[in-house]
């Protein structure tokens, strides 16, 4: 296959699509390459092979992707599926690994477009088989078609939630328990960003909606909750929870959690780009322009990855970054593209607009990752809440120095579902803000690779040999 | 754990889970099927404490559907998707090193 | 920490990796008291990105003095890592009784036999021995025991005294004796510059002043820049090395190869490069596509298992690759060495009563800074 490309983007959600839609529009040579078996990502996941009746329960949310996809298929850029990318260096250079064998190829220009996730926050019985995320479900069903077996219970906060469990009322599986943890106190510090909001009032109407919906549905509804814990011997059981004036238990054999969505930073980590903390949302994303510009010169970001906007918004800005590396390339002249520009941001505006009211609504409440002692927080790891407040009290200031000391973000998942967490609890411990601190190394291969995959890694240039044996 | 939503009129390819026999729909992924299809309720037991584990993000973040397809160990079971003549294998203890 | 005139303590180290820690705690057991200062990780820090050897059998080459307490190091590690347990709690998984450094093919193995030659040779003439001695493939194949070797390893070199350790969890234990025993111990605190007035040394600090009247310098590279704030120079430079670190794997190696061995919790460590590139820790594909080679070449049955981790650390390296010793200031001193972990277990022993205004223990004397006529 080609090694020499314009653009090799990565990630094939909207994001991705629209800037390669766009960047082969101007007539570069574009490579698309994504760790999943079908286009789309996660929201327009496996969009293609959708039946007429997914499509109806699913809705235009889900609908409206298929159009893209058309183009992307219409277009003359390449797609590869299956690829996981490992590597990426500030020359262009990637590394992925497919079917068992990697290579390193190059591009001008890269776009990361690797999406979003949710927010992991451990709590007690999290790594129990049965307790998943809310995306889990949609994920399950747009890919194989498949629901879960009820009673589900789910818990935490945000419009995910919601959806999540709307979709489960479509599908017939039963439930038993929305646990909505959304502080009551939430509501007036979003006034503010109400009026803004109401410039999409369908938005904020399809929020009121999802809520009628359960209460019509008669499924129980709790607001309020301040904790809940799952419970089983190897797998789970049952669900506790607590309000602020009672607490209860309940039956489960799948429990759905989602505590709202974090760019996936993990390639923009690895290559160092300077990355800042959002207050509100509680996340660190990379520091780029609204074309995706970063400080450095071959690598943009678009999409979810970039900052949690959402679908549309990740489809503009993905037409963003394409333009501007367009322009670079000297394949779309400067003032048609501030034109295009122009209009679009409107549009991406307009989009934007309920943003500010639903992340203050929906920000993360204080003390969620306040922790008892024998909260698993490294999955991969075993690694406890515990472990980490000793290795403070031993002196740790820097999530590196804890990871070192407790293995903490050294399984599997290199820190994944554990970094936030550790940032967090250092966070309420020392007094701080994650800002503060540096967030936990990623270096590659930002995946796991196995070491023949390694040995027999094709290079762009063979280098001399550095091998030397130092005792 | 999951069950078909509706009765999957798609072709179905033939998989082998741990020795046993199974007709699966096409294209569904590796994970889906271990949970679905198979009557089991975790896809391998944690390196560290040996617990039993599932997926728990099926998107290709968490690293707990590492499976075992055709003799290769570690592979993230929600990122494939079924291939007629599959042989899958739960992950339970560490990997050996072989010949 | 207090700022401006008053002062709580007798010395500061500047340095909280293996070399800082070891001697603060030396420092701490003397009955002084030491304030031990550590910056935020920065790239600099070669106790974060080491090994973890506990090895004697190839230091020294051409240096009597730097073989001889390489050995001793070894030997008293045991005792030492003991009394850290006991004192911390924390097993350091230590190891000891065996340690191969591996040659493939029949150039690397002739190449390893002059070395140890020529090791075995300077130790006669003082009238003493090296604990090392060349073993062939069968050899190594039979320490290793049951999983198959690559067919190009043709054998290497061994010593009955080397092992390894858990550099993580050493360093953790040394700290956590040192505050245990009343040192004070401050991380993310870094030195911008040091004065001396009155016959105090001020440092300038990210969390504010310190005024003592004696400074120990173990910042590692970090050195460098320390020396210069004493209007010094000193002959250290920086040497990256590469690592990949694996998965946890069922238990097949039960001693350390220099280029290969298995940790506590199973994983597999494999280096490491040697490559001139100044103060970046970068971890490039090449060098990783050549570690995992070599890898394959000594245990072809790791081919299927995970790489997980990798990356690059500084190496230490004094001007001849031996120890420096050192005073650099009416009280101040400079220690570094790239052997911070094996020398630890002396670290402690040896050097503070010389820190304190004792005489130059002998085993050191040759550790100074004259020796590179600077």
């Amino acid at each position: 296959m080609k090694t020499f490309r314009d653009i090799i983007i990565i990630g094939a959600g909207p994001a991705g699509l629209s800037a390669a839609v766009a960047a082969a529009g101007y007539g570069l040579d574009v490579l698309v390459v994504d760790e999943q078996p079908s286009l789309g990502g996660q929201i327009y996941r496996n969009i293609e092979r959708a039946s007429d009746h997914t499509l109806a329960i699913l809705g235009p949310d889900y609908g409206q992707g298929l159009s893209l996809v058309e183009r992307f298929r219409a277009s003359q850029a390449e797609y590869l599926g299956n690829a996981i990318v490992w590597r990426i260096d500030p020359n262009g250079n990637i590394c992925f690994s497919r079917a068992g064998k990697s290579m390193e190829i190059n591009a001008k220009h890269i776009l990361i477009a690797t999406g979003a996730m949710e927010r992991p926050v451990p709590f007690k019985g999290w790594t129990l088989p049965g307790v998943m995320g809310a995306g889990a479900v949609d994920a399950n069903f747009k890919s194989s078609n498949m629901v879960p077996q009820g009673p589900v219970v789910l818990a935490g906060s945000g419009p995910l939630l919601l959806l999540t469990a709307g979709h489960l009322v479509s599908f017939g599986v039963t439930i038993t328990a929305v646990l909505d943890t959304t502080p009551r106190g939430n509501f007036l510090p979003c006034l503010p960003s109400v009026p803004k909001a109401l410039r999409r009032p369908d938005y904020l109407l399809k929020g009121l909606g999802m809520i009628v919906n359960l209460k019509l549905a008669g499924i129980r509804y709790v607001r309020g909750v301040t904790e809940y814990q799952a419970h089983g011997s190897d797998c789970l059981d049952h669900v506790s929870f607590k309000t602020s004036d009672r607490s209860d238990t309940l039956e489960a054999g799948v429990m759905v959690v989602h505590e709202g969505i974090v760019p996936r930073c993990d390639l923009t980590r690895q290559i160092d780009i300077t990355h800042l903390w959002d207050p509100v949302q509680r996340y660190w994303y990379p520091k780029t322009t609204t074309l995706g510009r970063t400080e450095m010169r071959a690598i943009h970001v678009a999409g979810d990855g970039a900052f949690v906007h959402g679908g549309v918004s990740a489809q503009l800005k993905g037409a963003f970054a394409a333009m501007d590396i367009a322009e670079s390339l000297k394949a779309l002249p400067q003032e048609k593209k501030n034109g295009v520009v122009r209009r679009l941001k409107r549009q991406l505006y307009r989009e934007l607009a309920p943003r500010p009211f639903v992340d203050a609504l929906y920000k993360p409440r204080p003390n969620l990752y306040r922790l008892p002692p024998d909260t698993p927080v490294c999955r991969c790891e075993a690694v406890t809440a515990g472990d980490i407040h000793q290795a403070i009290a031993e002196g740790c200031r820097d999530p590196n120095e804890i990871k070192a000391m407790t293995r903490c973000g050294m399984g599997q998942c290199q820190g994944r579902m554990c970094g936030l967490a550790l940032a967090e609890i250092m966070s309420d411990l020392l007094k701080l803000e994650p800002g503060d601190l540096k967030p936990l190394n990623i270096r590659p291969p930002a995946r796991n690779i196995s070491l023949s995959e390694l040995a027999g890694l094709s290079l762009l240039e063979t280098k001399p040999g550095v091998m030397k044996i130092h005792l | 754990m999951f069950k078909p939503y509706t009765s999957d009129i798609r072709k179905t390819v033939s998989i082998d889970f741990e020795g046993a026999r199974l007709s699966v729909p096409a294209g569904i992924t590796v994970a889906a099927a271990v949970m679905g299809y198979t009557g089991e309720n975790y896809i391998r037991r944690s390196p560290a404490g040996g617990e039993k584990r599932a997926p728990f993000c099926f998107m290709g973040v968490c690293h707990e559907c590492l499976i075992e397809i055709d003799g290769i160990p570690d592979q993230q079971a929600c990122l494939i998707q079924v291939q007629d003549g599959m042989h899958i294998k739960r992950q339970t203890g560490l990997p050996q090193v072989t010949k | 920490m207090k700022s401006g005139n008053t002062t709580n303590y007798d010395i500061c180290v500047i340095g909280g990796g293996f070399m800082g820690a070891a001697v603060a705690l030396g420092l701490v057991k003397s009955g002084v008291r030491v304030l031990m200062v550590d910056r935020i990780s920065t790239i600099q820090k070669a106790s974060k990105a080491n090994f973890g050897l506990v090895w004697s059998q190839s230091k020294g080459l051409g240096n009597r003095d730097y073989s001889r307490l390489s050995v001793k190091a070894t030997l008293a590690f045991k005792a030492f890592a003991g009394w850290l347990e006991q004192e911390s709690g924390i097993d350091t998984e230590l190891r000891l009784g065996a340690g191969l450094v591996l040659s493939i093919g029949e150039a690397e193995l002739a190449a390893r036999k002059k070395l140890i030659q020529q090791m075995h040779h300077e130790a006669e003439q003082s009238g003493e021995t090296h604990p090392s001695r060349m073993v062939d493939r069968r050899e190594v194949q039979e320490l290793v025991g049951e999983t198959p070797l690559g067919e190009n390893v043709s054998g290497g070199s061994f010593s009955p005294i080397d092992g390894d350790v858990n550099p993580l969890l050493l360093l953790r234990a040394m700290r956590k004796v040192f505050s245990g025993k009343g040192g004070h111990f401050l991380q993310g605190c870094s030195v911008h510059a040091i004065q001396r007035t009155r016959g105090m040394y001020v440092l300038d600090t990210t969390q504010g002043t310190v005024e003592v009247p004696a400074i120990v310098l173990a910042a590692g590279l970090g050195n460098i820049e320390m020396a210069t704030m004493l209007g010094k120079t000193v002959p250290l430079a920086p040497q990256k090395g590469q690592l990949l670190v694996t998965e946890r794997v069922a238990p097949f190696l039960a001693f350390p190869m220099s280029g290969i061995r298995q940790t506590g919790n199973g994983s597999v460590m494999i280096g490491y490069t040697n490559e001139d590139t100044g103060f970046e820790v970068t971890t490039t594909v090449s060098g990783a596509a050549q570690l995992s080679r070599r890898a394959l070449q000594v245990f072809p049955g790791l081919g299927h298992v995970r790489v997980v981790r990798s990356w690059g650390g500084l190496r230490v390296l004094t001007g001849d690759g031996a120890p420096i010793y050192d005073k650099i200031d009416q009280n101040a001193y400079l220690l570094a060495t790239h052997s911070a972990v094996t020398l630890a277990a002396v670290h402690t022993s040896l050097l503070p009563d010389w820190i304190l205004g004792g005489p130059r223990p002998d085993e050191i004397k040759h550790f100074n800074l004259g020796r590179f006529h600077v």
